[in-house]
Formats: structure tokens, sequence, C-alpha cells
């Protein structure tokens, strides 16, 4: 009981259909049985009302001349056609001794009817109930029909002028029906068992179909524990019955979950940056105090210091890639904004030196396509910083010998860069958390398995975000590409 | 007292007078009637045709053959010059040896007489002789019956026993073959019956007499014989004998001859029925 009650609706509803099968099956023959039970007594007394009458009519005259053996022939006759049911027939005198029956041996001559058991004995009885009303009747009575423990009976008076000469009875054994009963059973039987293999395949079909949606929601929320599953993932039930509007609640649930996970997550996110952000702050102020004193250790040079045209250029190099670390300090120290310069052609020929070596230990290939001859009205350190990040992240995508492009526009007030390598790719699913910060973008095939790097593309997004500019990624098998447009505005804080 | 009931029914029986048509052969002719008692064979109507298509032959006439339940409704039409010959009884005819003539005797295991047989049922161990019977039911084949009648009761009479009052009940079943059967089927727990009848019947049905059992096998008597109105014209009474009688000389009759296991018809002195008649003297008719 308690397996069936443990066991998966995938099996308890065709289990469920055969029981009801079985259950119409069993129904419908008790019923056809009960009604043949009823149809069989009537048939009994019906054939043996008339065979019962047929043969009193006929005793009638051997009764009155006391031919024992004429009566003995005439109820033997229906015997020997095997025209009667009857397995016994009697025929009784009035003081009801039997004069005569089908089975003589047994049911001798002149012995008392009432002594044969107690069916008949209730036969006597009723006989002698009958008697005086039978007298009366002016045309032939009906029989009698009488139901004993184990037989039917049917008793018909031979009247003779109204003078009651006796009676015949006749005895159908009550389990006349079985033969009937065991035929219409088997049929039965068969028809049920056709029935059930036919509908065996058919329920089974069906609870599975009916069950489908059910295993799907128990199997969803059996994942929820570990992860909230995706709607792809769940293959939920799609319909307006009970089981669809289950399903659909609790595709909402998956998504209020996902959300709130979400959040959860950005909250962890946003407390972890700040407590980065207070380290970041404190490193910042002990990074800025030796980098003015670097600073001013270049100043200091260039003032009196013998300046060759290769110290000059070299001087300038440290002084902006000092620049930019200061700048990038700043940035990490919240009260103070620093000071920064325009986006000058120089600051991008400095991210491709900077870059360059890395490209060349992986013997890459760059195609460097750059338009830019004036400044551009743009926070040169963060620019650099989005170029750095974009151009190191696609180096380390590529594989050995791999490609990476550059090309950079500045066109009708907006800065449009777009970077592209054809190393790993992002998976769809990776591309769309592509930019939050500490995201495990890894995903084993891809190389693009560091931290620093989600860290830099988180970064990179907020520098685009901070200059009211947007990034596209586009990455499929051989190509990724990143686009980035940075509205280019006057910006007065820029020196 | 028996003479009396025998020819009482003279009268009403002037009516019965029909037969079993014969073909239309001698269509023009009178036919011969000959009646002919419940004997096993009536039932084979076959056999009957036959018997008649022979002796219409031998007689150049066609021949009825009539068929009566009881012995005294043929000896009624018999005595009322009805039938032209009948098989009846030897009771009967020792009873009117002075109405009838014997005209011809059937020869059964070669001799013209045959035994009585006192039967019961086959699991009835216990009875050895009619005494047994005592209070039990018992069948009668016929009032006019020497077999089926007349003489159980002279041998209860000859034992000091009023016959009629010996037996429980008595019941009469009109052939030697229905007491037959009644002691088969335990209707009954006796009968006496003409063992010709009862050997016919091992014969051909040996499942009703497989289901009885022989007590005793009585001394000979004179089997039942061919007889003829003592008025019947002697050319007919002639032309009949000498059908019946030369019935085993052809192989047609010879064949019917077989079929009734008989060897052959033979007018016989009648003095073969001498104790026939001194029973019916004792027993009245």
């Amino acid at each position: 009981m308690l397996l069936m009650h443990n066991l998966s609706f995938r099996y308890k509803i065709p289990l469920r259909a055969m029981a009801l099968v079985l259950i119409t099956a069993f129904s419908l023959t008790a019923v056809i049985l009960a009604s043949e039970y009823d149809n069989t007594r009537t048939i009994i007394f019906t054939e043996g009302d008339l065979l019962a009458q047929v043969l009193s009519e006929n005793l009638r005259d051997p009764l009155r001349h006391d031919e024992v053996w004429r009566s003995y022939e005439i109820i033997h006759a229906p015997l020997v056609l095997s025209r009667s049911r009857a397995d016994l027939t009697i025929l009784v005198d009035p003081l009801l001794r039997i004069i005569a029956s089908t089975h003589p041996g047994q049911f001798r001559m002149l012995t008392p009817v009432s002594t044969h058991g107690q069916d008949l004995e209730q036969v006597a009885d009723a006989i002698v109930n009958a008697e005086r009303q039978w007298q009366s009747v002016v045309s032939s009575p009906e029989p009698l029909n009488l139901t004993g423990k184990s037989h039917y009976f049917v008793v018909s008076p031979i009247l003779s002028d109204g003078v009651f000469l006796g009676a015949l009875v006749l005895r159908y054994p009550k389990n006349l029906y079985w033969p009937r009963f065991i035929d219409i059973g088997e049929h039965l039987g068969g028809i049920t068992l056709g029935v059930l293999i036919l509908l065996l395949p058919l329920s089974w079909f069906w609870g599975a179909k009916m069950a489908q949606p059910m295993v799907s929601i128990a199997r969803c929320l059996g994942q929820v524990r570990h992860r909230i599953p995706t709607d792809t993932e769940c293959h939920l039930y799609e319909s307006e019955d009970e089981l669809g509007q289950i399903s659909s609640q609790l595709r909402l649930m998956f998504e209020t979950l996902r959300e709130k996970q979400t959040l959860e997550r950005q909250m962890m996110n946003s407390e972890r940056l700040a407590a980065i952000r207070r380290l970041a702050a404190g490193i910042a102020h002990e990074v800025n105090n030796p980098l003015g004193g670097m600073l001013n250790a270049i100043s200091t040079h260039r003032k009196h210091g013998s300046m060759t045209e290769r110290t000059t250029r070299t001087l300038d190099m440290l002084e902006r890639g000092l620049k930019q670390i200061r700048d990038i300090v700043s940035a990490l120290l919240v009260e103070a904004r620093p000071e920064t310069s325009y986006l000058a052609p120089v600051d991008i020929n400095d991210v491709r030196m900077l870059i360059l070596p890395d490209l060349q230990r992986k013997s890459a290939h760059l195609r460097w396509d750059v338009e830019c001859e004036q400044p551009i009205s743009l926070p040169a350190s963060l620019i650099r910083q989005v170029l750095i990040n974009l151009l190191l992240n696609a180096t380390r995508a590529i594989s050995e010998e791999g490609h990476v492009a550059m090309r950079l526009r500045q066109t009708a007030g907006m800065l449009d860069i777009q970077i592209g390598n054809d190393g790993a790719y992002f998976s769809p699913e990776k591309l769309g958390h592509l930019f939050e910060s500490f995201q495990d973008i890894s995903d084993g095939s891809s190389p693009l398995a560091s931290e620093h790097q989600g860290m830099g593309l988180w970064i990179t997004y907020q520098i685009v975000r901070q200059l009211n500019g947007r990034i596209d990624v586009d990455s499929r098998p051989g190509w990724t590409g990143v686009h980035v447009t940075i509205p280019v505005v006057d910006d007065p804080s820029l020196v | 007292m028996r003479r009396h009931f025998l020819k009482s029914g003279l009268a009403a029986a002037m009516a019965y007078a029909t037969g079993l048509p014969s073909g239309n052969v001698f269509a023009a002719t009178h036919p011969i009637r000959i009646g002919l008692t419940p004997v096993f064979l009536v039932q084979r109507a076959g056999l009957l045709n036959r018997w008649n298509e022979y002796l219409s032959q031998r007689i150049r006439r066609p021949v009825n053959f009539v068929l009566r339940q009881s012995y005294q409704e043929i000896t009624t039409l018999l005595l009322s010059g009805q039938l032209d010959a009948a098989w009846i009884c030897e009771y009967p005819y020792a009873c009117m040896e002075k109405e009838l003539r014997l005209l011809t005797t059937p020869f059964y295991q070669g001799k013209p007489l045959y035994r009585v047989y006192l039967i019961v049922p086959q699991d009835d161990k216990h009875t050895r002789s009619i005494l047994d019977l005592k209070g039990r039911l018992f069948a009668f084949s016929d009032p006019n019956s020497l077999a089926g009648y007349q003489l159980p009761r002279y041998w209860l009479h000859m034992l000091g026993v009023d016959p009629d009052h010996f037996f429980e009940r008595t019941i009469i079943t009109w052939a030697h073959r229905n007491s037959v059967q009644a002691v088969a089927d335990r209707l009954v727990d006796g009968a006496a019956v003409d063992g010709y009848v009862w050997d016919m019947l091992s014969r051909f049905s040996p499942e009703i007499t497989q289901k009885t059992r022989i007590v005793l096998r009585s001394e000979l008597y004179g089997f039942p014989p061919m007889v003829t109105p003592i008025g019947l014209p002697e050319r007919e009474a002639t032309q009949i004998r000498g059908a019946l009688n030369g019935m085993n000389t052809d192989p047609n009759g010879q064949e019917i001859l077989s079929t009734l296991g008989l060897q052959r018809f033979e007018t016989v002195s009648p003095a073969v029925y001498g104790d026939v008649r001194k029973i019916a003297t004792v027993m009245g008719c």
C-alpha cells in the first residue's frame, strides 16, 4: 500500500485506469449475471408452466383410469426427447402419494411425496393449501411456482370436472444457470482482457502524458535547493488548466527568485566593493605620496638636468604613465577628483606600446586602424584604461598566432572604438552577465578565465557608463568583437 | 367370468375395424385383415411392411395389418368378424377354442413353445422366487396374457396365496416390452414376461434387459398362435396358412422370420396348448 502511495504518477495513473476498467468490467458482469439469474428463473417457470399444463392435460385420462404405466410414459416422454430441463417429474395422487416419477427407483410409487426431503415437503404443503382454490376455479388453474432450497418447482393440478385427481410436480435444479453463468463469465472475461490489452498501452501513454507536467514541476522544484533552474531547463507545461496555472505561477516564482538572487548578489558585491574601495583609498593615499615625489623628480630633472631628445621622450612617457597612475589612484579616492587631460593621439600610441609586449609573446597579429589627428575632448586616462583593458582581454583570449584588431574613429561627436579577436568566444549565457563585477566568466573552454579580467570588464563598463557611452559585445565562434561608443562633449574640467 | 368379459366388448369393437394400407397392387380385391398384438415387433414398421408385402404376394390379395393396444381389442375384432386372422396370446385362444381355429404356430428355438420369465431389477440380489415379492410393486402386461398375467397369478394360486392381495400394487403395461422397461426403470419390483420377447429385447436393446435379472424361467408353454375365426371360409384360411407356413422356404419370408427370431410357421396340434388350457380352467377366462 505504501509502495502504491509512493509510486510516481507516471505509473499511478495507468494503474488506476486499469483498476477502473476492471471495476467497470466486474460491475457490468455482476449486473448481467444478476439479470441472467432472473431471466433463467423466468424462463424456467415459463417453460415449466407450459410443460406442466400440457402434461397435466394428457395425464387426466390415465389418472382417471388408474393407468400408471401410461402416466409413467407421459411424464417420461419429455425426458426421452430431452425437451425438458426438469431433473425430476413426479405425479402424485390426491393423498399426495407418488404415482409415478421419472426416477422411480428413488421416488418410489405409493410413498408420500413429503418424505422425500425438505423441498418436496414444502411442495406437499403448497399442494394442500392450493387444492381448495384449484377446485373452485372453473377453467384450468395456473400452475404454482415454488422456490425451494436447491430447486425450483412447478406444480400443476390435474382436475376432472372440478375433482382433484392429483398433481404434477416438475423440479428444476437452481444451478441450471451455472453453465450459462460460466459461459457469460468467460465471454466477459475475454472482452475485459481484450479491452485491458488495448487500454494498457493507451493508459500508459495517457498516464505518461498527464504525469509529464507534474514530473517536470517536481524535477524543477527539486533543483531549486541547489540553484534556480532556467525556463529552458524546466520544460514547464503551458496550458490554461490547473497544471498550466501551477506551471506559470512556478515560472513567476522562479523569476522573482532569480531577481531576488541577483539583488542579493549585487548587494553582496556592493558591500565587497565598498570594502575594496576603502582598502583602495588607503592604498591610493599611500601610493600618491611616492607618486608625487616621482613626478616632482621628473619635473626637477627637466629644469635642471641635461636633456637629450631620448631622455625627453622617455621622461614624457614616464610622466604620462605616472599621471595615469595618479588619475587611476585618484579615481579610487572618493573625495579627490584629479585633474585630467584631453585624449591625445600620443595616448593611443602609448596604449599600443604597452600591449605590444603581450602580443609579441603570443606571436599575435595586430591590425591597428586608428584615425586620430587631434586631441579629443575626453578624459585621456579613462579612455586609456578602457583601451588597455579591452586590448589586454583580447590578447589573453587569442591562442598562439591569433589575430587582434583595433579600430578607432571620431565621427559626428562620437568616439567609436571597435576591438576584436579570433580567440575563444563567450556563450550567449555568459554574454548576459559579462559586465557584472566578480562574475566568474570562466567556463573551462575559454581562456578568459581570470578574475582580473572580470574586474577589468566591469571597470570598463563602469567607465563607459560614466561617460554616457555604450558598450556592445558580439561573440560567436571565430570572432568576438567589442564595440564602444562614447559621446564627445566639451568638458571644461579637462586640461 | 373372464369369457363374459372378453365377449362384452364385441359390440363396442364394431367401430374399430381399420388397418394399415398395404399398397395398391390388389386394390380391387377385398383385403385380408390380420390383427397383431403389441409384441416387440410392432415398433418395427419396416419389418411389418416387408411382411405385408410378402403375404400379399403369396396370397395374391392385399393384406392389412391391424394393430391394437390390448389383446382384448384384437380378440373382440376377431370374434366380430372384422379380422380374418390374428396373432394372439395363447390364453385367449385356450379360452375361446370353440370360436377360433388354430391356423399355425411359430417355432421358436426349434419348438412351438416358449418360456415365461420372472424378472426383477438387476440390483435386486435377494429375490429367489415370486414369494419374495410379497407386498411389492408388480407389473402385468395384459389381463389376457398367459405370461404377463395369468401364469404368475396361477403360481401364487397354486402356492396358496391370494394373487389379488399378494402385491402392494400392480400395474398394467399393455406389452411385455413395457413390463421389462418398468422393471429396468425400477418403476416396479418385478414382472412376469414372455421369454421370447425378453430374448428378442436382449438382442435389439440389451441396455434395457441388462438392467433386469431373470429370477425364474418357467416350463414350456405353447407359443402364441396365429388363429382365424371359426367362420372364415376354408379357402382363405388355407391361403393364409399356406403363406405363413411357406415363409421359411422363401428368401424374403426367411429374412422376416430371422428378424423375428423365429424358425418357421407350422400348423401344430391343439394339444400343444393343453397346459394353457389347464391353467385357464383354474384361473377362469
